[in-house]
């Protein structure tokens, strides 16, 4: 899918930025909206494909719903942008975590080119969530069908899976501690913390560190945690069952 | 029936060296599909996880009003998952990847030592093969 071409900003910023400098992102965004911009085709090609592909389930239909409510909500998009922003250009606020407006006018002032590449991030970074949301329904609306040449075949993937998905519940509700339980849950609630599904008292370390493993973690925080998934799944405490789960 | 381990070639010497008593009535089929995941990668499936399970959603909720991090591994601990979707399940394990699917069958291995050990094998290496089938025709 291409990107389209930044619409030219113009010699002067837009009207009302001194007293709001959210309210540059916010025209942006309507402008966009308005018809010309990726956020456009998103709504109506790509979206409108992941949809279609969650169809057959009420439940993934309320989640693509809620993410299309969110790229159509302008208000949510600002948000959004405003985020964005705030990850792009630490510059811009204080140590305090204050937005320091003067600073953003005086650069955005004499800098309307690089405002146009903040925006070609965002847009670049939006396109990315939605293809990842779109791999998403692909690839487990294979795994609930079946994947094979024939019809037989991918019947009988399909139940190979459901008695395997089976299992895997049985364990995690094992009365007992039990190592692949405790892999499993440690991974559940990881992943629930890390995609921000769970805001947890004392953060993801924490509990981690409950389980035993927090040390896997190490200063680098929950994100980075993530990426090393794999350590915290073979994690000596629990496959030794010292971990307390 | 379910009698058959999708392993790779280092997974089956694993499986191999078990006692006989461990491996009898198991087939091995080798992983033949080949799927390389990255941190990037991770980062776009944690980024677009939601939990739509009503399972899961109690959990996310509950763990979000945790009192402190004791409290949310009680609550993880007893969270009763029976009622969990075999949707929402292939969700999580999509979300997980499959080099963690393959982390924890290798210790599985390791740690295998009674027929019900294998089952459990059995049924990752299931998932992730299905998982691995999936992304690479999707």
């Amino acid at each position: 899918m291409s990107i389209d071409v930044l619409p030219e900003t113009g010699p002067s910023l837009p009207e009302g930025y001194e007293a709001d400098p959210s309210f540059v992102f916010s025209r942006h965004v309507q402008e966009r909206l308005n018809g010309q911009s990726i956020y456009g085709e998103l709504k109506q090609k790509e979206l409108d494909e992941v949809l279609a592909l969650y169809s057959s389930s009420e439940g993934r239909e309320s989640i693509l719903l809620q993410l299309q409510e969110s790229l159509e909500n302008p208000e949510e998009l600002v948000g959004l942008q405003g985020r964005l922003f705030e990850d792009l250009h630490p510059e811009y606020y204080t140590e305090e975590g204050d937005f320091d407006s003067s600073v953003f006018i005086k650069k955005v002032g004499t800098d309307l080119d690089a405002l146009g590449v903040q925006i070609q991030e965002e847009e670049g970074w939006l396109e990315t969530q939605v293809r990842g949301m779109r791999e998403r329904a692909e690839v487990t609306k294979r795994m609930r069908e079946g994947v094979g040449d024939t019809p037989e075949v991918r019947e009988q993937q399909k139940t190979l899976l459901q008695n395997s998905l089976s299992v895997a519940k049985k364990v995690l509700s094992y009365p007992i501690r039990h190592p692949v339980k405790t892999a499993l849950i440690a991974s559940i609630a990881t992943i629930l913390a890390v995609s921000g599904a769970a805001y947890m008292a004392g953060g993801i370390e924490q509990l981690l560190q409950q389980v035993g493993i927090s040390h896997l973690i190490g200063e680098v925080g929950a994100t980075e945690a993530a990426r090393e998934m794999g350590n915290i799944i073979t994690a000596p405490e629990v496959w030794d069952h010292s971990a307390i789960l | 029936m379910m009698n058959t381990l999708f392993l790779t070639g280092e997974e089956k010497k694993l499986f191999e060296s078990l006692s006989n008593n461990v491996k009898e009535g198991w087939e091995v089929e080798i992983e033949t599909n080949e799927y390389e995941d990255t941190p990037e990668k991770f980062e776009l499936r944690l980024d677009t996880y939601m939990p739509y399970d009503p399972v899961l959603r109690v959990l996310a909720d509950e763990l979000s009003n945790a009192k402190d991090s004791a409290n949310a591994l009680e609550i993880a601990m007893n969270t009763d998952f029976s009622n969990i979707s075999e949707d929402a399940l292939i969700d999580l394990f999509y979300t997980l990847g499959s080099d963690s699917i393959s982390a924890m069958i290798q210790k599985m291995l390791e740690n295998a030592s009674k027929d019900e050990n294998i089952h459990e094998v059995a049924a990752f290496s299931v998932i992730r093969h299905s998982l691995l089938s999936a992304l690479i025709t999707a």
